[in-house]
């Protein structure tokens, strides 16, 4: 036995290059001077390419304030496209509550083959290029083509408000199911049980225990929607017609070199919604829970079989006419296109095709490196944050920070970096969207990251390394592969965010033409090309972003949800 | 007066046997104890009896009626979970008044048995306290005063100290024991934990991949065991293989070989040649040098 | 050379003083148990060992080498958590042999001593299975194993039979002693139960608010327990609150609200407020006036628990005060609840303490 117990140092013989490359970088990691570098190049990163740019950008706009000139009718113009931006950001964001949570309800508790369908499907709105989203809508509700052909009406609804609140029920939609999924599926069910052995109808029960206790997932869920409707600017330039929110008049804007108003208008919307977002995330916490008043009659009605079937047929109604429809209806021109022999002319590359595909590329070159960044710099800092390595209150910061580039909408954003880069001076085109892309997307993989990381129980960590396993072993071994999932969901949510992203882009561009961009100047007209063109434009773009989908669904079907420890 | 009947019940979940034709009676009043290995399925027996799960086949009947029809939240049944789940976002005093707050009990009814509970369960000056700042025995008895604050009569108990440090447990078990004899309760307690049942229950009940095995007084269990398994599962004992030798039918003994000694024992109705175990629990054995 | 030495070690975690200036020494193939209520500092004992958590004060030594700065890869001592930490997405064999690929063996050899490390644990069987197709017991064998072929000298185990069925613990205890005994190495095994801690441990440490209250043989402890919180923690006793009033020789008589005990005087003082302790088991029940007991007291059984090998007496006395006897092996009890019965016990069985500062009820605090 006791050669079989002794730890004597043994001797390696080393296979392969990437043996020894993997021992070296072992090696590497038991000094807690390689560790501290590596953690202070994720966060240097973060701070100088994410956070620096931004807020310097914004104070050197502040700075430039008193330069600029503004008339009365453009500061009217922009007060109310802001407000608007917000009336329709928290209009949107409640019924999206209202609808998505239902639908979540249903996929988790209502096992079988129609809740996995129906998962599949909400996350569909979610993958197609708001672009895309914005475009389907538009024909769905506004052109003769769409569902206007069944009241035998030229549109049901026109290009304005209207129009822009069912684009961003749509698309802020999905965020709400995936996080109140999430959500209820990690919710412990006994909580709702016992409150049912204490006399409590399933209504009741969810209603003053279940949505109570989740309250911090239905706020993190509404801010998200909220933040995604406020920065959305590609879409709902395609649907907006004259109408301006504040997105809209900030391109508005910009189209027509009012630069003044520009940075204005984008400080504006930047400050507003810090401050809307620190109010709702100091306040909402704090609400006292009212005592409970309950009505067992009523509410055991609301309970019974056929109230839970209404509800049910109800939410998928609402989200198949609301949500999904719109979305696909994208298929019906951009499959007749193909029909029509346009799709070989575009293959070939003849005409506006040439600029489309060199902007296709542009945009899936800027999405990999961006991508790739993104991973390499953002886990050191989600390992830190995960792991409370910073001391509880610089967590908390860095936390906050972190949501930064998701709170501030990204065309107000997009105009703070092209300030910041602009000093710079002599950096190309290129990087700088890249860069821009980099700090949109941050949040995205290292949320993700993180909330992976935190499910990881510190306990096999310890128990690696007293068994002998240096720092990058234990991150290799133990880390990693319990959070491949999260890491894999984190990329492809960077990628397609960087793939979709217009608001930022459209700041900070002058030459180059991301795809969604020239799509937009496509649809609106500012470049001509025929319906049909249109549609197999944005047709090829919704392609190549399904693939993404189906990727992502083929990963998770292979790691059933699996509870550590 | 709840008393309790189960007929013939049995719960599959595909290809798994949880409850295999279990039938048990439970008188008013009575605290019984249901004992077993991980998995012999006492908890899904009790998940059954209290709605949250419905039985494959057979009957539970509370008071001569049939439940099956009943929802959870009608039973009446106090239940208390091994994971406590008291509200989080609730204090101790609503996580209390819960089951009165879902009936629109009026307000000042609602204080005063509030009141009355935290007073059974000696925690008067923690009504405002939220459940993640006490003990993991304070959260069970607040627990368990929530359930009965209802007014339920037939309690369930699913493993309820088995969050505890031994000791707590030790001591808690009295104190729930006496408040259920106080307050008149039916109790069926499920546990993995054989020396709290046979310390408090009237009856226990033993079960092993999801049958019944045996059913007894605490002291008739231990000590005249009907199974070997019941002999070896209820406090610890030394089983000792031998085979039959000669049987005194006259007599009603039997002598018995056991590693090389020749025993007699008051046993009858075997067959010479039959082989047998024999138990001897540790106390009655005696060591001389 | 004793594996672990503490010198005054103190470790806070914001204002909480998780430990508070321990001091002890572990001797070589020693198997030490750690008996303390839940938040009396275990865990974090266990993880200033192992490395995991590094002191605030005070010196740690292992193999007589100052090791406070020595990383948890590189102290020989493997840790073993409360819900065992089996590493999910490995098989039972790949667990195993983790330790040994950690600190550099060729795959072939870390699996050939993994291989022989199931064999110790009987658990060769499945070693292709995952981790959450065991039963708790096995997992449980399976952190040990994986503990033991890590080569680790020392083997710290956080509450390892908490998660696992009182009957099997029973069984499991033992096994898991052996097994450590048979490979020479020295462990460390934290509890909260007192059961456990007596029937397995060499040496039994007991600690309450990161302090340690008593160290020893565990029937060194049980005798003569340190204080009134080790005597109930450890074995449990009926306790009565007195004043010496008296003292003859060796013996001392303590009037204890109405009732006159004998104790052995142990230099007590006069009027002095002392706090009596007498073990169940110490204490006799009959209808007749026993030979030879120095206490001899009338009393009215109040309730009869059956624990099976046992039968535990609550019995009221004359003053008003309870006292416990527990009498094993009877397969009927001669006594029913209600009888008048003559409680006695011998004047050295009575263990004497002074009275504690903060009132009896705070120091019986056990959670």
């Amino acid at each position: 036995m006791e050669q079989v117990l002794s730890g004597a140092k043994p001797h390696v013989n080393p296979t392969s290059t990437l043996t020894r490359l993997l021992l070296c970088l072992e090696r590497a990691s038991a000094k807690p001077t390689t560790i501290k570098s590596v953690y202070a190049v994720g966060v240097s990163f973060f701070l100088l390419i994410v956070i620096i740019p931004s807020i310097a950008g914004i104070v050197a706009q502040m700075f430039s304030l008193p330069s600029l000139v503004l008339n009365a009718v453009t500061l009217n113009g922009m007060e109310r496209a802001v407000s608007w931006s917000f009336i329709i950001g928290l209009t949107v964001s409640s019924l999206d509550i209202v609808a998505g949570v239902p639908l979540a309800w249903l996929i988790v508790r209502r096992r079988g083959h129609w809740a996995t369908i129906l998962d599949s499907l909400a996350d569909i709105p979610f993958i197609v290029p708001t672009v895309a989203l914005g475009f389907s809508i538009l024909q769905f509700w506004s052109s003769p083509d769409g569902i206007a052909q069944l009241f035998g009406s030229k549109s049901i609804v026109p290009p304005g408000v209207v129009l822009i609140m069912l684009l961003h029920f749509a698309f802020s939609y999905p965020v709400i199911v995936r996080v109140m999924v999430g959500e209820f599926l990690n919710y412990r069910e006994t909580y709702e049980v016992a409150a049912r052995t204490l006399g409590a109808s399933s209504f009741t029960a969810v209603r003053t225990v279940t949505l109570p206790i989740l309250r911090p997932g239905l706020l993190a869920a509404f801010l998200l929607a909220l933040a995604r409707s406020l920065s959305e600017t590609g879409a709902t330039i395609v649907v907006a017609g004259s109408f301006e929110n504040g997105t809209v008049f900030i391109s508005n804007a910009r189209n027509l070199g009012l630069t003044s108003a520009v940075v204005v208008a984008s400080l504006i919307l930047i400050l507003s919604s810090l401050v809307v977002f620190s109010a709702i995330k100091l306040v909402a916490p704090r609400i006292r829970v009212a005592p409970l008043r309950v009505w067992p009659n009523f509410e055991r009605k609301l309970s019974r079989s056929p109230t839970v079937a209404i509800r049910n047929i109800t939410s998928v109604t609402i989200f198949l006419v609301f949500v999904l429809l719109p979305c696909l209806f994208i298929a019906l021109p951009a499959i007749m296109a193909v029909a029509s022999g346009t799709a070989s002319e575009a293959i070939l590359g003849a005409g506006p095709w040439k600029a489309f595909w060199s902007s296709m590329l542009l945009s899936y070159t800027i999405a990999v490196l961006v991508t790739i960044v993104n991973i390499v710099s953002g886990l050191p800092l989600a390992i830190l944050v995960a792991r409370n390595r910073f001391g509880t209150r610089i967590t908390k910061l860095v936390d906050a920070l972190v949501d930064l580039p998701i709170i501030v909408p990204s065309l107000a954003l997009g105009v703070s970096l092209s300030f910041f880069w602009g000093r710079i001076g002599s950096l190309p085109e290129f990087w700088v969207i890249v860069l821009a892309h980099t700090t949109i997307t941050y949040s995205y993989f290292v949320r993700t990251m993180t909330a992976s990381i935190q499910e990881v129980q510190p306990e096999l960590e310890d128990a690696a390394k007293t068994l002998g396993a240096l720092p990058f072993r234990i991150f290799r071994k133990i880390t990693l592969p319990l959070t491949k999932y999260a890491l894999l969901s984190g990329a492809i949510l960077v990628f397609t965010r960087s793939v979709d992203e217009t608001g930022a882009t459209s700041a900070v561009s002058k030459t180059l033409k991301t795809a969604p961009i020239l799509l937009v100047n496509w649809i609106k007209g500012t470049v001509s090309v025929t319906p049909t063109e249109r549609a197999l434009g944005v047709g090829f773009l919704v392609a190549t972003s399904f693939l993404a989908l189906v990727v992502l669904r083929l990963i998770a079907i292979r790691q059933p949800s699996r509870k550590v420890g | 007066m709840p008393n309790l009947d189960i007929f013939s019940v049995s719960k599959t979940y595909g290809n798994i046997h949880a409850l295999s034709d279990v039938s048990l009676h439970v008188e008013d009043k009575e605290y019984v104890c249901v004992i077993g290995p991980s998995g012999c399925g006492k908890s899904t027996l009790i998940r059954c009896i209290s709605g949250i799960e419905q039985p494959s086949s057979g009957e539970i009947c509370i008071d001569g009626k049939s439940v099956e029809k009943t929802l959870i939240e009608d039973r009446q049944i106090g239940y208390v979970f091994q994971d406590i789940a008291l509200f989080p976002h609730l204090t101790v005093r609503d996580n209390l008044a819960y089951g009165l707050a879902v009936r629109q009990t009026p307000a000042n009814e609602m204080r005063t048995v509030t009141n009355e509970m935290l007073g059974l369960i000696n925690m008067r000056d923690r009504a405002r306290s939220y459940p993640i700042e006490l003990s993991g025995g304070a959260q069970q008895k607040v627990a368990v005063g929530r359930a009965v604050a209802t007014g339920a009569r037939l309690f369930l108990l699913d493993e309820p100290l088995g969050a505890l440090d031994a000791i707590v447990r030790a001591e808690l078990r009295y104190e729930l024991r006496k408040l259920a004899s106080d307050l008149g309760l039916t109790v069926i307690h499920v546990t993995h934990d054989q020396e709290e049942a046979l310390s408090i229950a009237d009856r226990v009940v033993i079960m092993k991949n999801g049958r019944i095995i045996e059913v007894g007084k605490p002291a008739e269990i231990y000590h005249h065991p009907k199974t070997l398994f019941t002999a070896n599962f209820v406090g610890e004992t030394n089983l000792l293989e031998g085979r039959i030798s000669r049987t005194e039918s006259a007599l009603s003994t039997s002598t018995i070989d056991i590693a090389g000694h020749r025993v007699n024992l008051p046993i009858h109705r075997k067959k010479v040649g039959q082989r047998v175990v024999i138990s001897i629990r540790p106390e009655s054995v005696m060591l001389s040098p | 050379m004793p594996p672990v030495r503490f010198v005054n070690v103190t470790k806070r975690f914001g204002k909480v003083l998780a430990v508070d200036r321990i001091s002890l020494e572990v001797s070589d193939g020693e198997y030490l148990c750690v008996l303390g209520p839940t938040g009396s500092g275990k865990t974090t004992l266990l993880k200033l060992m192992a490395g995991l958590l590094l002191p605030e004060e005070g010196s740690i030594y292992i193999d007589e080498k100052p090791a406070n700065h020595i990383g948890a890869q590189d102290r020989n001592a493997v840790y073993v958590p409360q819900r065992y930490a089996l590493f999910p997405h490995l098989t039972v064999l790949q667990n195993v042999a983790f330790g040994p690929l950690a600190r550099g063996k060729p795959v072939s050899d870390a699996l050939e001593i993994a291989s022989k490390t199931l064999e110790l644990v009987r658990l060769s069987s499945r070693a292709q299975a995952l981790p959450n197709e065991l039963s708790g017991g096995m997992q449980q064998r399976v952190a040990l194993a994986r503990g033991l072929a890590s080569g680790a000298r020392l083997l710290l185990l956080d509450e390892p039979l908490s998660a696992i069925d009182a009957r099997l613990r029973l069984d499991l205890r033992h096994k898991i002693r052996d097994i450590v005994r048979q490979s020479g190495l020295t462990a460390i095994h934290v509890t909260h139960d007192q059961d456990e801690a007596m029937s397995v441990g060499d040496e039994i440490l007991i600690l309450k608010n990161g302090r340690i209250q008593d160290s020893g043989p565990p029937r060194r402890v049980y005798r003569k327990p340190a204080s009134i919180f080790v005597t109930n923690l450890f074995g449990g006793a009926s306790f009565f609150e007195g004043i010496v009033d008296n003292t003859v020789g060796e013996t001392a008589l303590v009037s204890a609200r109405g009732l006159v005990i004998q104790a052995p005087s142990r230099m007590l003082t006069l009027t002095s407020p002392v706090v009596l302790a007498v073990r169940k088991e110490r204490v006799r029940l009959s209808f007749n006036q026993p030979p030879e007991m120095d206490n001899v007291f009338k009393g009215e059984i109040r309730n009869i628990r059956f624990l099976g090998s046992s039968n535990e007496y609550v019995i009221r006395l004359s003053n008003g005060d309870s006292i416990a006897s527990r009498n094993f092996a009877e397969s009927e009890s001669e006594f029913k609840v209600g009888d008048e019965v003559l409680v006695s016990f011998r004047e050295g069985d009575v263990m004497v303490f002074e009275y504690p500062p903060q009132g009896l009820s705070k120091e019986l605090e056990i959670a």
